[in-house]
């Protein structure tokens, strides 16, 4: 059978039953969800490398250790252990987190894409880093909610349950958080379009 | 009776989150309303430049994992 096609439940069971590879799929599945998660909410990217890191050795001592209560799904408490994580960061560096831009030169960015012309290239980090931007300005609790079901792919509730609000409530500030962007979009838009 | 959606159940729409019986309807919406079209029109756009910034971590981060992995 093809691995993808495996749900998260019974590759966790083959995991713990001794399936090294059954991992390497859950990883795979959802790196880039936990991953971007946690890299919008401390805006670093070797921190979030740090932390995804982190966040897995937990998962893979707990399911070794065969600590894992099954009655949630497995990305809901993958992204409960990544929050705590940041959250510890932030308690650690007795701060929260700010709206300032920490992105600096990447080497991230200098792989890849080679089709691009250096100034697509340009823009496309430009309107890139102005997204995460206007994302940081959100109030904190449309941040989350934004992050979780965009980007962890939550549903309205489990974010709910993640959060203790009702899903009414997650809803509702998902919407805020659309339509702030969207506003703030606009608004830099007319501020550049006065430039020209 | 026809049923009027809220941006609420725009949103659930564009996360698919909503049944396949308001799915219908909310389509029937769509394309008798133009701002509802609109809307939904900016919403999805928006939902795509977010698409823009999903990441990945590096490649050495996952070796490490399944290494660690591998020796517990």
């Amino acid at each position: 059978m093809n691995r993808n096609l495996i749900s998260d439940k019974d590759l966790v069971h083959l995991y713990v039953s001794g399936d090294e590879s059954a991992i390497a799929v859950l990883l795979t599945r959802h790196k880039s969800k936990i991953y971007t998660s946690i890299y919008l909410l401390v805006k670093d990217r070797y921190l979030a490398e740090d932390i995804f890191q982190d966040t897995f050795i937990k998962v893979i001592n707990t399911l070794k250790t065969g600590k894992y209560n099954e009655e949630g799904k497995f990305l809901p408490w993958v992204m409960r252990i990544a929050h705590n994580l940041v959250i510890d960061h932030f308690r650690k560096e007795k701060r929260t987190p700010t709206i300032t831009n920490s992105e600096g030169f990447d080497i991230f960015d200098t792989i890849g894409i080679s089709e691009e012309s250096a100034e697509d290239k340009l823009l496309r980090d430009q309107s890139h880093t102005e997204l995460r931007t206007l994302i940081q300005k959100l109030p904190e609790e449309q941040k989350e909610v934004l992050i979780m079901r965009h980007y962890a792919d939550l549903s309205f509730k489990e974010i709910a349950d993640l959060t203790g609000v009702s899903i009414n409530t997650a809803l509702g500030r998902m919407r805020y958080a659309l339509n702030n962007l969207r506003r703030m979009m606009q608004e830099r838009e007319q501020s550049f379009k006065q430039y020209l | 009776m026809v049923q009027t959606f809220t941006q609420n159940e725009m949103i659930k729409a564009m996360y698919h989150e909503l049944s396949s019986d308001d799915m219908a309807e909310l389509e029937t919406q769509l394309e008798n309303n133009v701002e509802f079209e609109n809307s939904f029109e900016n919403l999805s756009v928006l939902k795509s430049e977010l698409n823009k910034l999903i990441e990945s971590p590096s490649d050495e981060t996952i070796a490490m994992l399944l290494k660690y992995s591998a020796s517990r």
